[in-house]
């Protein structure tokens, strides 16, 4: 998965050119280096199981049906010492109780247990096991661990990433609970009314004991530690009920239908938290035998409440009328801004049934469709438009005292974030639907965009939700679907292709631009006109091979033979060490994206094949600035081997040189790549076997998941975005997408 | 359970007033500004927050910008531990700076650690009035707040030479960037707040050990006229100081110092930002910063005296340099009660002895948690800035000044007395974040900080560097008066 790992370690010389007896002893002969631990395949489980069962019974014709299911799955993860289990079960009941009232009950409930490990990030698992040095082995002679990674002579020492996926417990169980019932009467021949309830029970026991023969998490933290232990239980409870009058009726070649409804939606979380440190021993993992505790409890709530209507009209199917209105509340928003109105009208012609159209046998069908509406967003988080308070405590008098600040602007008038969307659409159905073509041009402005953004300290804290801006995406979307049978063969592919376009309209508030990441990384940047979160940062043109070359160019200050000589994007002589001089070096966002599914089946076998791609875009990979550190403190990729040493060994012009940071790990256009890529996403091979004796029909199957990925893109996953969000395209590594093998039966009786 | 299914149910029925409180839901576990600032114990309690900052500050920032930037201390080299440029960059007169910005950390959490006490203290000061109670309680709030205030400004001014002025409490994110204020216009508000700090804070011996008091606000609006050469104002307010009777020289120089559980807020300290030892998180660490490093845990425990040392890597920072250690007069007891001594079987040098700073070492339970207290201003201080004030207008202040000697075992001052009170300050107030101040508003900054750098590339292995060392290419090239602004706030500002 990670194919430019290597086993090169470059020492932090203080000397840019040592002499060979001024290299510590230790590090002086590399050939003499007794271990090359490669440790990311050490915390990957290069074979992880992966069991799924499933019973499903249903019951019952005519008048009251039932059914009951149970399943189980047990799954190893790619990460060592990791899995997911789980085992759920569903039962529902529906059915008549005279002609005018039906009713139905449905239950489910499931109990997972995943051991996980965080792994997202440089400083996580993952980045861990790629920089950890390769020089020192997992285990001791005699078999036990080593315990601390690194370390001699003031490297950074870091904890060994498989003792502590050994040594740690990490648990989460989540128990759900989810139960809905409805309760529909018709009456007047053409109304029905339906009331419904669903009310989900969540909860979630976490735990994570760190023993203390591990080395503390970050650099330079030997063993034996303070073990910690982390506990945390909450509890939410969602409840929400619809209320629909529907009136439906077809009179000759008109139907109509009209639908009004509202909907009443309340989520409380619970949660309860404790944290102990100092234990006597590593055996008793639990809060008691700390010898210090601290304990906190937590409680939050959001509602929302929606008004809708609804009404649908089509004459001879042939011309086909919708339009909706929607007025929605959340408790989240500001006292002057909850509620937002969300109309939508449609509009569809079905061309192929009109009269002038010649009655081809070959055309199915040939429908062309237009909408536009309004949505709204209110994923913000709860008391977002509140001024909340925190603790901040100071000691007075010698003792704790209590300390509060405002830890949150007031924003009265924080809304609905609304998106409105043209939709023009095109649907041919030919030869007797066997070949299906859809087009769908869309367009959808986002106003009142909800962002966090930074906001300058003077506030009292450094981010804040906000009504930012205006965002516009525009785009295409073209679907090809056809079978069609040879002999017994019958093929089956479809293929799909999406073309966005987006760009910010508008951005509210006293800076046209927003800022986020930083310095070192790199910065996702949104001004009008341009994609949002475009990456930004200087252009790298080159490596300066001469002094003489540094005297010649724009003044990078500092500059020393073998750093990388920045384009001067303002003239002015001088690349600045800010962001004056950057530029935009990549765009986060594809191009296109694209889907192929082929099949086949023949004789009771079935293959089908799915592809997936995304194509023109860029990822930062900020973990470079790491495994192509040269300062000798981590494990490097092997494409250090060929960083720049001197004028006349210039190496591949992408590596800078050893002993300096400067003009280096700035955000910089040679972390940039393209990320475009085609992914084998799954591949399956069935088998049905015909009916034999009570067995109505069993298939057995085969299926491989990220069978492969052709790309040009170094890092694990080209889909990654450790920032998320309108931040994408940075990539830190994470959880390696695991390559799945599986295989399987599917019984009835 | 059933109830609630029965509310959410009802509620699209209700009338509309009732929608309104169906969606309206406020944090029940956490206060929010609509139920706060309404009575006496919220403002203390927003006072008490206002001083968090400060603990952050004076442990891992005020040392850095304002001890290690002069010729006081210096980092000991690791050369095996390459990510600790941005410190380095401070010590070494070499951070990076364009157009006024700079992208250095340590600059940018100053900053931001001024301005969330100024925002706290906004905060107060904007709702105090509206909310009627005990007028002496009102009256001390407010006298903190503005005092802390001020105490951030006059930090900002001094660091940046300018800064954006926010005197009210910032609603919106449209008004979080103001344009800078010149350095004036920054003095002129704090001294505004000191004065009113002043007359609205009890005395010492009426407040609660650890707030600000008249002393307090007294001793910074001193430093604030002698930072702008305002002698007569200087003089008279810390005459006040020394009148009130409130404060004395403690006899012995080693017990100035809190140690980490007593000692605190002694006759002699005027304010001091408060550390608590436990397990509470209202500790600080700072010592351990400024350990030599790799030390082992059988070294570290001689001056901690912990039951659980463990070993130090990286670099050691805040070492003493050989120039402090020669400033001591012979025969001064505040050398030796300063500055101590150990040997680093782990170091790269030829001679492995490193000074370190003793005077905040206090022994302490545990490793990396201790609850010394950090003078901010002391009495000797002020009889320091009192002796200048006078001096400076042709009067005779050599008693304060011979006070302070007196108590260090020196006998009275000789030769030039602005030349005396200048090193009587460095020595008195080593590693108390005065040096680089003290050599910008005197005017010797940049002449004492080439010859300090010329003295470290000519001989490297005496500033801490291992044998075959030497300083970096670019450092000592960045010498001005004031730190850039930080980078990552001047993205936030079109004024900066």
């Amino acid at each position: 998965m990670q194919n430019t790992r290597g086993c090169v370690v470059v020492l932090w010389f203080f000397l840019r050119s040592p002499e060979h007896f001024q290299i510590f002893v230790e590090f002086r002969y590399p050939e003499q280096t007794k271990y090359s631990t490669d440790w990311f395949e050490e915390i990957t489980n290069q074979n992880a199981r992966f069991q799924n069962y499933n019973v499903t019974l249903s019951a019952g014709k005519g008048d009251v049906r039932s059914l009951v299911s149970i399943g189980y799955l047990d799954q190893e993860g790619a990460v060592i010492e990791t899995g997911f289990e789980r085992f759920n079960a569903r039962a529902n009941i529906d059915g008549k109780i005279n002609d005018f009232i039906s009713m139905g009950w449905n239950l489910a409930a499931s109990r997972s247990q995943e051991n996980f490990a965080g792994t997202d990030g440089r400083d996580a698992l993952i980045g861990r096991a790629l920089w950890s040095d390769p020089r020192y082995p997992v285990y001791n002679e005699d078999g036990t661990f080593n315990d601390y990674i690194g370390g001699t002579g003031g490297v950074f020492g870091t904890v060994n990433p498989v003792q502590e996926m050994h040594e740690m417990d990490r648990d989460m169980i989540k128990t759900d609970l989810l139960t809905n019932g409805f309760l529909e009467v018709r009456f007047l021949k053409n109304f029905k009314f339906r009331s419904s309830v669903n009310a989900v029970l969540h909860s979630e026991d976490q735990k994570e004991f760190r023993p203390s023969t591990l080395a503390g998490g970050g650099f330079n933290n030997p063993p034996p530690r303070l073990a910690t232990l982390f506990q945390r239980n909450g509890q939410s409870l969602n409840v929400a009920t619809d209320q629909l009058l529907t009136y439906a009726k077809t009179f000759n070649d008109h139907s109509l239908d009209v639908l009004l409804g509202y909907s009443a939606q309340e989520e409380t979380w619970k949660e309860l938290i404790g944290a102990g440190n100092d234990f006597p021993d590593d055996i008793v993992k639990y809060l008691d035998a700390a010898a210090t505790v601290d304990a906190g409890s937590y409680e939050a709530s959001w509602s929302l409440l929606a008004y809708f209507s609804r009404v649908n009209y089509s004459f001879k199917d042939k011309y086909l009328l919708s339009g909706s209105y929607r007025r929605e509340g959340s408790s989240r928003f500001g006292a002057n801004n909850k509620w937002g109105n969300f109309p939508a009208v449609s509009v569809g012609w079905r061309i192929s049934d009109e009269d002038f159209m010649p009655d081809a046998q070959w055309l199915s069908d040939l429908k062309l469709r237009g909408s536009w509406g309004i949505t709204g967003n209110n994923d913000i988080g709860n008391y977002t438009s509140l001024a909340s308070m925190s603790a901040q405590n100071y000691i007075l008098g010698g003792s704790f005292a209590t300390g509060k600040i405002l830890s949150a602007f007031a924003n009265a008038d924080l809304g609905w974030e609304q998106s409105k969307q043209l939709d023009i659409g095109l649907d041919l159905g030919l030869f007797d639907n066997r070949l299906i073509f859809t087009a769908e041009y869309y367009k959808r402005v986002t106003d009142d965009m909800l962002l966090s953004v930074e906001v300058p300290v003077i506030s009292g804290f450094t981010r804040t939700i906000s009504n930012i801006g205006k965002v516009e995406n525009k785009g295409l979307e073209l679907a090809l679907d056809y079978r069609t049978s040879v002999g017994a063969v019958n093929f089956r592919g479809n293929f799909n292709i999406s073309f966005n376009k987006n760009k910010v309209l508008e951005i509210f508030g006293e800076s046209s631009e927003i800022w986020n990441g930083g310095f070192y990384s790199t910065y996702n940047v949104s001004r009008p006109g341009r994609p949002i979160g475009m990456l930004t940062g200087y252009r790298m043109i080159g490596i300066f091979n001469t002094d003489a070359e540094i005297a010649a160019s724009p003044t990078q200050d500092g500059a020393v033979p073998g750093t990388y000589k920045y384009w001067d994007a303002n003239g002015d002589g001088v690349i600045s060490y800010d962001q004056e001089d950057m530029i935009e070096i990549g765009n986060p966002h594809p191009e296109y994206i694209w889907a192929l599914t082929l099949g086949a089946d023949v004789k009771g076998f079935d293959l089908n094949v799915l592809f997936t791609g995304a194509q023109n875009y860029d990822v930062f990979r900020n973990i470079e600035a790491t495994t192509m550190n040269m300062d000798g403190v981590f494990n490097v990729l092997a494409s250090a081997k060929d960083r720049w040493r001197s004028a006349e060994n210039p190496g591949d012009g992408r590596g800078a040189t050893t002993n300096t940071w400067k003009w280096q790990r700035e955000s910089n256009s040679r972390y940039v790549y393209d990320a475009s890529h085609i992914w084998v996403k799954n591949i399956s091979v069935g088998y049905t076997i015909p009916k034999i004796m009570f067995l109505k029909s069993t298939r057995l199957f085969v299926s491989a998941e990220n069978l492969f990925l052709i790309t040009d893109f170094p890092g694990s996953n080209p889909e990654i975005n450790r920032r998320g969000g309108v931040n994408p395209g940075v990539d830190d590594e994470a959880y390696p997408v695991p390559r799945t093998f599986s295989m399987g039966a599917s019984i009835r009786f | 359970m059933k109830k609630k299914i029965l509310i959410v149910w009802l509620a699209g029925f209700i009338l509309t007033s009732c929608q309104d409180e169906f969606l309206t839901i406020v944090p029940e576990t956490a206060l929010s500004s609509a139920t706060f600032f309404t009575k006496e114990a919220d403002f203390i309690q927003a006072v008490n927050g206002a001083y968090v900052p400060l603990r952050s500050i004076v442990n891992d920032r005020a040392w850095l910008l304002g001890e290690m930037h002069s010729d006081n201390t210096y980092y000991s080299r690791n050369i095996l531990f390459g990510a600790t440029e941005q410190q380095e960059d401070i010590a070494d007169f070499a951070i990076p700076t364009a157009n006024g910005v700079t992208s250095n950390a340590h600059v940018l959490s100053q900053y931001r650690l001024d301005y969330q006490i100024i925002a706290r203290t906004n905060q107060i000061l904007a709702s105090i009035d509206a909310v009627d109670f005990d007028v002496d309680s009102k009256n001390n709030v407010k006298g903190q707040a503005l005092f802390l205030r001020a105490y951030a400004y006059f930090e900002l001014v001094r660091y940046f030479g300018k800064a954006p002025l926010h005197l009210t409490p910032v609603a919106t994110r449209a008004e979080a960037a103001l344009p800078l204020s010149s350095a004036d216009e920054l003095y002129q508000q704090i001294i505004k707040d000191a004065s009113e700090a002043a007359a609205l804070l009890p005395p010492k011996s009426e407040q609660d050990p650890g707030r600000a008091t008249s002393g307090a606000a007294k001793t910074l609006l001193g430093s604030v006229y002698i930072e702008q050469k305002k002698w007569a104002e200087a003089e008279a307010v810390l005459l006040d100081v020394v009148n009130s009777n409130e404060y004395e020289l403690i006899p012995d120089y080693a017990d100035v110092f809190s140690t980490s559980t007593s000692n605190k807020n002694n006759i002699e300290s005027v304010f001091e930002v408060q550390f608590l030892e436990g397990s509470a998180g209202l500790n600080g660490n700072f010592i351990y910063s400024f350990m030599p490093r790799p030390i082992s845990p059988q070294e570290l425990v001689t001056i901690t005296g912990t039951s659980n040392p463990q070993p130090l890597d990286g670099e050691g920072n805040n070492t003493p340099t050989p120039d402090i250690i020669a400033a001591y007069e012979p025969g001064d007891e505040r050398k030796d009660a300063s500055i101590g001594y150990i040997t680093l079987s782990g170091s790269f040098r030829t001679n492995k002895e490193y000074p370190y700073i003793k005077k905040f070492a206090k022994t302490h339970a545990l490793h990396g948690n201790h609850g010394t207290n950090w003078p901010i201003y002391r009495y000797a201080e002020v009889l320091l800035l009192l002796a200048e004030a006078l001096n400076e207008q042709g009067k005779d202040g050599s008693s304060y000044l011979n006070a302070v000697r007196s108590r260090a075992g020196l006998g009275d001052a000789q030769g030039d007395m602005r030349e005396a009170i200048f090193n009587e300050r460095r020595v008195e107030l080593a590693f108390e974040n005065k040096r680089w101040f003290d050599l910008v508003r005197t005017g010797r900054a940049v002449e004492v900080i080439t010859a300090y750098g010329n003295r470290i590339k000519a001989d490297p292995q005496a500033y801490y560097y291992p044998a075959g060392a030497a300083p970096r290419s670019h450092a000592f090239t960045n010498l001005d008066l004031y730190y850039g602004l930080p980078a990552d706030e001047a993205a936030l500002s079109p004024h900066f």
